[in-house]
């Protein structure tokens, strides 16, 4: 049938049905064709099957092809199951981070590492400045009263010779009156002491003050029970929030 | 709302908008897909990854004719379809629903001034160029189906097909050729108002 149209011819054939070539093919074309019958005779038999198949129809989707957002590659936002999830992902790493804080302190507390060297020496050269100053050893009192016995007798004595008549207006206070008058001063009980003040004593055996453990360690050695309660609230809320918020993240998965 | 701000819409991540354009669209996907792969099943997974492919592209559209750059997609997803299968053949189970989704078409129904002769004879010119289309390759089978059933011109199936102008000039003179030699063969069964003229007649 085409046996006498080139390749060449029959891709210009196609092109001419189709309005595709340019002017100047077109008219080279058409020289051709009415040169030659066969030519013609096969442009009208690739017309009918150009036809044909231009009628064709549509072919109507068997189903609707409209793509979920998971075919999208979309992940849904906004979701109840999202915003749980950065909740307590968000509450256990705060409560883990909490935790370490408490925990560390705690523990160089128990090894006496938390007051620093330098304020602990200030107050223990404080202390023993004011032990030094105020306090005399306990049995002070005890030796003080029989001095002071001795000295009343002494001082009576020396009163009754100030009056004898011959004697001088003023006689120079002797060393057992000096004596006695300092000691005077030295309170006898506890009471005596809490009435002349807490700056001139310091009962070191009734209430003897521990140089080696200072008031901020104290407190927090009263606090022990709260930390540790603290420590594992922060566990329970750590591992728990942890723990809910990877079973989200399984659920949505 | 018109194309341009649906297509507008999709580039700036709206799923709706995209589905929308999927709906005006998917008759034309579908046969595109159904007609370079044969058979519905092949066609209905390549036209549902074009729709996909499509919108995971579609920022990368810049414009021109939507319809041109929808065709490339589900003909490149069609090649990958046909590569698959020719890898693991797959037969289906059930048995081909192609006679009977043509008597439940409502293409068929509404046309009433076709007698029941007429629809007939319409229906064995199709399952002959149906055939004829599934006897050409791949190549020319994707190009005869843009230019003469899909109605693109050389410039919009040479976009399609990603290839020169002369390349489709070539294959497309080639595979009507083919196409009109299986025709012929079906002269005797098509009825006489779409029989081919004989080379007799122009003598």
């Amino acid at each position: 049938m085409n046996e006498d149209i080139s390749p060449r011819e029959w891709e210009s054939l196609s092109a001419y049905l189709d309005g595709e070539l340019n002017l100047e093919e077109e008219k080279q074309f058409e020289r051709t064709l009415n040169q030659k019958p066969a030519l013609r005779r096969s442009l009208e038999k690739l017309r009918q099957t150009r036809l044909l198949l231009r009628q064709m129809p549509q072919i109507r989707a068997p189903r609707n092809f409209i793509i979920t957002p998971e075919q999208a590659g979309i992940k849904p936002t906004g979701s109840l199951f999202d915003f749980s999830f950065t909740l307590l992902r968000a509450v256990s790493v705060i409560a883990t981070i909490l935790l370490v804080v408490v925990f560390t302190g705690d523990l160089l507390n128990r090894s006496g590492g938390i007051p620093s060297a330098p304020n602990m020496g200030a107050l223990q050269e404080q202390e023993a400045f004011m032990l030094e100053q105020t306090a005399p050893p306990m049995e002070m009192p005890v030796e003080a009263a029989e001095i002071l016995d001795d000295a009343q007798i002494e001082a009576n004595e020396a009163l009754k010779m100030e009056t004898a008549p011959g004697m001088p207006e003023s006689i120079p206070e002797s060393e057992v009156q000096t004596q006695a008058r300092r000691l005077e001063a030295v309170p006898k009980t506890l009471e005596d002491a809490e009435e002349g003040g807490r700056e001139t004593y310091i009962p070191t055996e009734i209430m003897p003050v521990d140089i080696q453990e200072p008031a901020i360690t104290q407190k927090i050695a009263y606090l022990q029970p709260t930390l540790l309660a603290v420590e594992i609230l922060l566990v329970m809320v750590a591992v728990g929030a942890g723990a809910a918020a990877i079973l989200i993240s399984r659920k949505r998965r | 709302m018109d194309e341009n701000t649906l297509i507008i819409d999709s580039q700036n991540g709206d799923l709706d908008a995209f589905n929308r354009l999927v709906l005006a669209y998917q008759d034309l996907v579908y046969s595109q897909a159904y007609r370079m792969m044969g058979e519905h099943q092949s066609a209905q997974d390549a036209t549902q990854e074009a729709f996909i492919s499509a919108f995971k592209k579609i920022k990368s559209f810049r414009g021109g004719s939507f319809r041109a750059w929808l065709l490339r997609i589900v003909t490149n997803s069609c090649y990958d379809e046909y590569r698959r299968r020719k890898r693991q053949p797959i037969t289906d189970l059930e048995p081909a629903i192609e006679e009977e989704d043509y008597f439940d078409s409502p293409d068929w129904l509404a046309d009433t001034s076709e007698s029941p002769e007429q629809a007939v004879q319409r229906s064995e010119i199709r399952e002959a160029i149906e055939n004829c289309l599934q006897h050409l390759s791949i190549d020319f089978r994707s190009i005869v189906v843009l230019v003469d059933i899909q109605g693109l011109d050389y410039d919009e199936a040479a976009q399609v097909i990603g290839r020169p102008l002369g390349t489709v000039k070539s294959r497309l003179s080639r595979a009507r050729l083919q196409m009109q030699k299986c025709l012929n063969s079906f002269g005797e069964l098509l009825p006489a108002p779409y029989r081919l003229v004989d080379e007799s007649n122009y003598e």
